[in-house]
């Protein structure tokens, strides 16, 4: 059995690598894919976002020198980098020049409306090529003007109860909140990353199980089949060349964006483990699909549908809520086990925590894997 | 053709195999010796793959058993499948692969030692006549270059019984030659060979006995000469003369043998068991008649009207 299936799992890898198919959807396309979203969304390639912003005190009050300097202290932090401009300086000239990614400007009048019981307001100019960063200014800003508002219903309230309001309540609300997209543990480029390499698994996968339909719809199966070999030796064959080109892409990928993009993944047992555990699942669902399909082409379409399917669903593109139906959904799938498994672990003190990650993706492993192997076997026939 | 041993090398006994409502192989029994090349003829859909896939082990048979080189084959079972050499109708190698990779993959499958296998697969090459593209992948072989490593791969393990499904379906005339030319070597080296086709003058060529095949059922079985003989079809001898031919036809009509004497435009007609045998008495018969002679036809009865004979229809239908 064993001399059988090294001897086909040789001649299968053989194929792959001399077609090409496995560098070309296993590790090229994602790299690719993961670089060209990198270039749309913006500096996911340097590890962290960076905010590049201006502001503008067009007002030159009390309140607007106070929101002013709250604005210029966040230079530095949380790759924020943050510039006070002149109070008559063009912010879309500003923009032009410098190529900064938003200027807050805060108009005429600013001040007196904070004390009075006008709505206040600050301006964001945005460079049309940076979305991603202007958007992250717009949220500051939203978030300021929330808190502002918040400050002067205290205000009033306090006045009201006769209770003495601190005058520098407002420095107190230039805390800039931002979310990593990903979590925290990850940053965005290596998130992204990491996505695209447990989507672009499942397609790696389906070269080696779904050739069992191939070469029974070719004819080369009828003559394995007359070989002296174990007839299991075919689908285990078969699902060890899927598992073996699905570590070997995804391991690649990770070590490609950690050296090419500095991306920290922590731990590798812990990085190693997930990716053992997700390629796993990955030929398990893949094989079930094999396994129903009627012709390797079929197959094909149906997993690649499959595939996409499960990695939007699973956070492969975008993060997915935790909560609700789409949170109970993402948890069947192993893209967010292993992404969820990726989050905790540069921040973790042991590879260990990638446990329940990885205990999640064997249970869906051995759950697809028993249908998986009973209909493979009935496709055992010339 | 080649002298056919008594000792047994396939033997089936009562095989049935239904697939639903279809009946596909019903109360099939053949015995194949060693260095017989044994013919299953019959029609697409006679049931000659379905019968030949449960000699070779790959489909379980519903009832019946087989015995190769003294094994019995069951699909669960590996044993006795060294002795099966399978050539399948399609072309089962690998297009990413060389010929020389294909026949190496296949001498590892089949457990031949590295050694034993490097000098086998050099030796089918030549068999073969790939030698020389023994490094190229397959896809970029010609038809016939293809048909020959399908059948090489079959022979590589130096099979005792070798089975060929239709081998030259598809084939060039000249492929199709030099195929059937190996096929009557292997033979006369001993190997059991089982050939279907449903070419009729492929199975008179190379077979040393035929069994016909319809419905799943094998309807007739022997040599040529016994089936055709079996269903009492006659040598069709055709004469052109000039010239007094009555006396002569009487003479000709009271040879054994002879069963009957037709007169057409300028030419005899005789049907006769065995025209050729027949054929220097008749023409003295008629040469004493003062006849002068044309040309002679004779023409044999063959597997076609055997089948036509048996089934009621064409062997190509």
């Amino acid at each position: 059995m064993i001399h059988a299936v090294a001897t086909l799992v040789r001649k299968d890898l053989r194929e792959r690598f001399r077609d090409k198919s496995f560098f070309l959807l296993g590790i090229l396309t994602p790299l690719v894919l993961a670089f060209i979203l990198d270039l749309v969304f913006g500096d996911l390639g340097e590890g962290e976002l960076e905010v590049r912003m201006g502001v503008v005190d067009a007002d030159q009050s009390d309140v607007s020198s106070q929101l002013g300097e709250g604005l210029v202290a966040l230079d530095g932090q949380g790759g924020f980098e943050v510039t006070m401009l002149g109070a008559d300086a063009d912010a879309d000239a500003v923009i032009d020049d410098d190529g900064l990614d938003a200027v807050v400007v805060i108009p005429d009048g600013f001040g007196a409306a904070v004390n009075s019981t006008d709505t206040p307001s600050l301006d964001v100019v945005e460079n049309p090529d940076r979305p991603v960063q202007a958007g992250v200014v717009e949220s500051v800003v939203d978030g300021l003007v929330a808190d502002i508002e918040r400050s002067r219903l205290l205000a009033g309230a306090g006045e009201q109860l006769d209770l003495t309001v601190p005058a520098d309540s407002l420095a107190s609300v230039l805390e800039v909140r931002r979310e990593h997209p990903g979590g925290e543990g990850l940053d965005v480029g290596a998130r992204m990353f990491a996505g695209m390499a447990v989507m672009f698994v499942f397609f790696t996968v389906q070269f080696g199980v779904t050739t069992l339909l191939s070469e029974k719809e070719s004819g080369t199966l009828t003559r394995l089949l007359a070989a002296p070999i174990p007839r299991d030796s075919v689908m285990i064959a078969k699902g060890a060349v899927s598992y073996v080109l699905g570590v070997l892409a995804t391991m690649i990928l990770m070590v490609a964006a950690s050296v090419l993009l500095g991306a920290s993944w922590g731990s590798w047992i812990g990085a190693t483990l997930l990716v053992l555990s997700a390629v796993l699942t990955a030929v398990a669902l893949m094989a079930v699909v094999a396994g129903l399909a009627k012709t390797a082409e079929g197959a094909g379409a149906a997993q690649a549908i499959i595939a996409v399917g499960l990695a939007m669903l699973g956070g492969s593109w975008f993060p997915v809520g935790e909560d609700g139906l789409i949170g109970m959904l993402a948890r069947l799938t192993p893209h967010y086990w292993f992404l969820s498994g990726l989050e905790d672990l540069p921040d973790a003190a042991s590879w260990t925590v990638v446990g329940t990650p990885v205990l999640a993706m064997l249970i869906i492993a051995v759950v697809a894997g028993v249908p998986a192997a009973i209909l493979l076997r009935r496709r055992l026939t010339p | 053709m080649s002298t056919t041993s008594s000792e047994p090398i396939a033997e089936v006994s009562g095989l049935h195999k239904r697939f639903g409502a279809v009946h596909a192989v019903n109360d099939v029994s053949l015995r194949i010796g060693a260095g017989e090349t044994y013919g299953l003829l019959g029609p697409n859909g006679a049931g000659k793959t379905t019968t030949i896939s449960m000699l070779a082990g790959l489909l379980e048979p519903d009832e019946g058993t087989v015995v190769v080189a003294g094994t019995p084959i069951r699909p669960r079972s590996t044993k006795g499948r060294e002795a099966i050499g399978l050539v399948p109708q399609d072309l089962a190698i690998y297009p990413d692969l060389s010929g020389e990779e294909n026949l190496s993959f296949f001498a590892a499958l089949y457990g031949m030692p590295n050694r034993e296998a490097s000098q086998r697969v050099t030796e089918i090459l030549d068999v073969i006549g790939l030698t020389d593209r023994r490094k190229d992948r397959t896809s970029k072989y010609s038809g016939g270059m293809k048909r020959r490593l399908n059948i090489g791969i079959g022979l590589l393990h130096s099979p005792r019984l070798l089975i060929l499904d239709e081998p030259t379906v598809g084939v060039d005339p000249q492929s199709r030659n030099a195929i059937l030319e190996s096929v009557e070597a292997l033979s006369g080296e001993g190997m059991a060979v089982l050939y279907t086709t449903h070419y009729m003058e492929e199975a008179e060529r190379l077979c040393d006995r035929i069994g016909i095949i319809d419905d799943g059922t094998v309807i007739a079985e022997g040599t040529t000469a016994e089936l055709t003989a079996s269903i009492g079809e006659q040598e069709r001898v055709r004469i052109e003369v000039n010239g007094q031919v009555e006396d002569a036809v009487e003479h000709i009509r009271a040879m054994d043998g002879i069963a009957d004497v037709g007169a057409d435009d300028h030419a005899l007609v005789i049907l006769a068991s065995d025209g050729s045998h027949h054929l220097p008495a008749i023409i003295g018969h008629l040469t004493d008649g003062g006849a002068q002679i044309g040309s002679i036809d004779v023409t044999r009865p063959d597997l076609e009207a055997v089948f036509l004979h048996l089934t009621g229809k064409a062997l190509r239908e």
